[in-house]
């Protein structure tokens, strides 16, 4: 895992570069600190070149741009990689932060303890991050976006997906919410084994049948949700 | 006279096919096996038995009488009334011309005339209630109602009365379509009437918000003169602190009359300041009015709108209502929140706009897909209206999308409006 760092206070570059070295050197010895700078542009020049998974970003550079347009250029060459920003100010734009540039993590300065118990968080974040990406091919997902915020829901913690009463909008539900978007629902049971279309506007998950009630045509979910069967449906059911 | 009654029973037949098939369409009734059987056993079979042993006329009545109990029953709205005598008033018409039609091209060539000629006016009502009259007042409803009744009645007794008379078609058709002419004119002025009064409503809400935005911002520039006023006082304090090199009773007073009394008024400032970044004076007048409600509160009610947003391409009273219902309850469940906190903000992205909107919940309180319906809601029954309402104005809008979750122990909503 490749680590930049950006930050224009010598002081708390040095900080920043410390805590997370140490941590690194016994939790992940594969992390490396590609580089420390003060100038935004040298993270650009930087991030053209080699392949970098997680950048620490300090939100007000004195320089000609701030963290903002910095995270958004470096977001042109590194989709996938993880963003921390740092900043002085508590809560300043903290969801303009995540949902135009996709932030991992949010870290406020304020005593040197709880910035580095915050900086060893967002470092174990970003691992975990990096780890997943290699897995994505092993876990398939399913891609919402929200804005240019890019939601992946794991095709296993999808319980149904429903048409919308108008409109060609289709809703995807889970166990902790749910998500609307353009579709067509024909498109939707070849994704995944475990999905099953089991009603015109509606195609579950099998594994997340709870009972089904034949006589009543429904299939009660793991999440309270029923949905309903056709007839024609119900024989790839039972 | 069996021969007659075979024949009337089968124009019946038709007649009603066509009726509930134009139903079907401008209703997307579903066409289920439950709905063939109740139309067969309800509507056609007693139609059939009355033309059978009536007279016509009564027959007709009676089935007009069975249509507008079954229908207002079938899709719980009575709205199909009008649809109901509209169809009916299509068909006379629609047969009637293609009887003209076909007295030129050809009378084997009558029913398909009416038939293509009827499915396109099922197909024309059909997108005309979708796009023009979704939702109509009580008042008009009524009215809008009496007026189809009487022409329909008109039409068949026109029919009635000019049976005999010879060229009747002529005569009768001619007043027909004037009469449809004289109709739609009616339907035309009462949308436009209808179009004005939503938009003097919108106006007056307008005007209301923004009246709410101005006397908040005036309020903030009278805090804003407080504390420049304040000001030279605080480093006039702070000299006499330092001078005496107290710097321990510096350290109370800053705490003390700096961060607390003007923390406030600061972020406020800067809380209004984001608000110029909305150019729709309606959403502008609901974040100032929540921004006070929250503070009256104790909930901290943060604000984020980085860029400019662009006019939104959806009715404005629809969104502020949404993002009204979305924030009301945002600050009703702060108020059992111990971390008393909202995060609000509004992204401009090339293709659409987001609203984003978060609150603590630290309770699961409920199974998150049933939030959206009727009744349900963490606050005991009879309290679940208000989501319900916005899932359906949401529902209406073509390009809004609609994101619920829960996160992290936040309850994240996120509207998208696309460009």
């Amino acid at each position: 895992m490749n680590i930049v760092i950006c930050e224009d206070n010598q002081r708390q570059r040095d900080f920043i570069l410390k805590t997370l070295q140490q941590y690194a050197f016994i939790e992940y010895p594969t992390a490396r600190f590609g580089l420390t700078t003060a100038n935004p542009e040298e993270v650009l020049t930087y991030s053209e070149t080699a392949h970098v998974d997680c950048f620490f970003l300090d939100i007000e550079l004195e320089t000609s741009m701030n963290g903002l347009t910095l995270a958004s250029k470096i977001r042109e060459h590194c989709p996938y990689a993880s963003i921390v920003f740092v900043t002085t100010h508590a809560d300043k734009l903290r969801l303009t932060f995540t949902y135009k540039v996709l932030a991992l993590d949010f870290i406020v300065k304020s005593e040197q303890e709880q910035t580095a118990i915050q900086l060893r968080e967002a470092l174990d974040a970003a691992f975990k991050h990096y780890q997943r990406i290699g897995e994505t091919k092993e876990t398939p997902y399913f891609q919402i976006k929200i804005g240019e915020l890019i939601k992946n829901i794991a095709y296993d913690d999808i319980v149904f997906f429903k048409t919308s009463d108008n409109f060609h909008k289709l809703e995807l539900h889970t166990l902790s919410g749910f998500y609307e978007f353009y579709g067509k629902m024909k498109d939707i049971e070849p994704l995944h084994g475990q999905f099953y279309r089991c009603h015109k506007s509606y195609c579950i998950n099998r594994a997340y049948i709870e009972q089904i009630d034949k006589k009543a045509r429904v299939i009660t979910m793991k999440n309270g949700n029923t949905c309903p069967i056709s007839v024609r449906f119900m024989k790839g059911l039972l | 006279m069996e021969g007659h009654i075979i024949e009337m029973l089968l124009l019946g037949i038709i007649e009603l096919t066509c009726i509930i098939f134009g139903m079907t369409i401008v209703w997307k009734i579903p066409f289920t096996f439950k709905y063939m059987l109740e139309v067969t056993f309800l509507i056609i079979t007693p139609t059939l038995i009355m033309l059978s042993f009536f007279e016509q006329t009564y027959a007709i009545i009676g089935m007009i009488l069975i249509k507008s109990f079954y229908f207002p029953f079938k899709t719980k709205s009575f709205v199909s009334l009008v649809d109901l005598y509209l169809i009916i008033i299509g068909g006379i018409i629609m047969d009637h011309l293609s009887q003209v039609i076909s007295g030129f091209i050809g009378v084997s060539f009558k029913t398909i005339s009416f038939v293509v000629l009827y499915i396109m006016y099922c197909y024309l009502l059909y997108l005309f209630r979708r796009h023009i009259l979704q939702e109509i007042k009580s008042t008009v409803f009524i009215m809008l109602l009496i007026v189809t009744l009487l022409t329909m009645s008109s039409y068949y007794i026109f029919d009635y009365l000019f049976d005999d008379v010879e060229n009747s078609l002529y005569i009768a058709l001619t007043i027909q379509i004037v009469y449809f002419i004289c109709l739609l004119f009616m339907f035309y002025i009462v949308i436009k009437n209808m179009k004005k009064e939503h938009l003097i409503a919108q106006k007056a809400i307008e005007v209301e918000q923004f009246s709410i935005y101005m006397t908040e911002l005036e309020q903030v520039n009278r805090d804003m003169h407080k504390f420049r006023h304040d000001y030279n006082n605080i480093l006039l304090t702070i000299q006499g602190y330092l001078q005496d090199n107290q710097i321990e009773e510096l350290k109370a007073f800053f705490q003390r009359e700096i961060l607390q009394t003007h923390k406030y008024t600061l972020s406020k400032s800067t809380i209004f300041n984001n608000l110029e970044h909305i150019q729709n004076r309606n959403v502008k007048g609901l974040l100032a009015a929540k921004i006070l409600q929250a503070q009256e509160r104790d909930i901290e009610l943060t604000i984020e709108i980085p860029e400019p947003l662009e006019e939104f391409k959806i009715d404005s009273i629809n969104l502020v209502r949404v993002l009204g219902i979305f924030l009301d309850n945002a600050i009703e469940q702060c108020e059992i929140e111990s971390n008393k906190k909202i995060n609000f903000a509004a992204l401009d992205t090339e293709h659409s706009t987001v609203f984003v909107i978060q609150n603590p919940v630290s309770n699961s309180f409920l199974s998150i897909s049933d939030i959206y319906k009727k009744g349900v809601s963490s606050k005991g029954p009879n309290r679940g209206l208000g989501l319900f309402t916005a899932k359906a104005l949401i529902n209406q809008q073509p390009n809004c999308t609609l994101h619920t979750r829960i996160e992290h122990f936040y309850f994240i909503q996120e509207l998208e409006i696309l460009k």
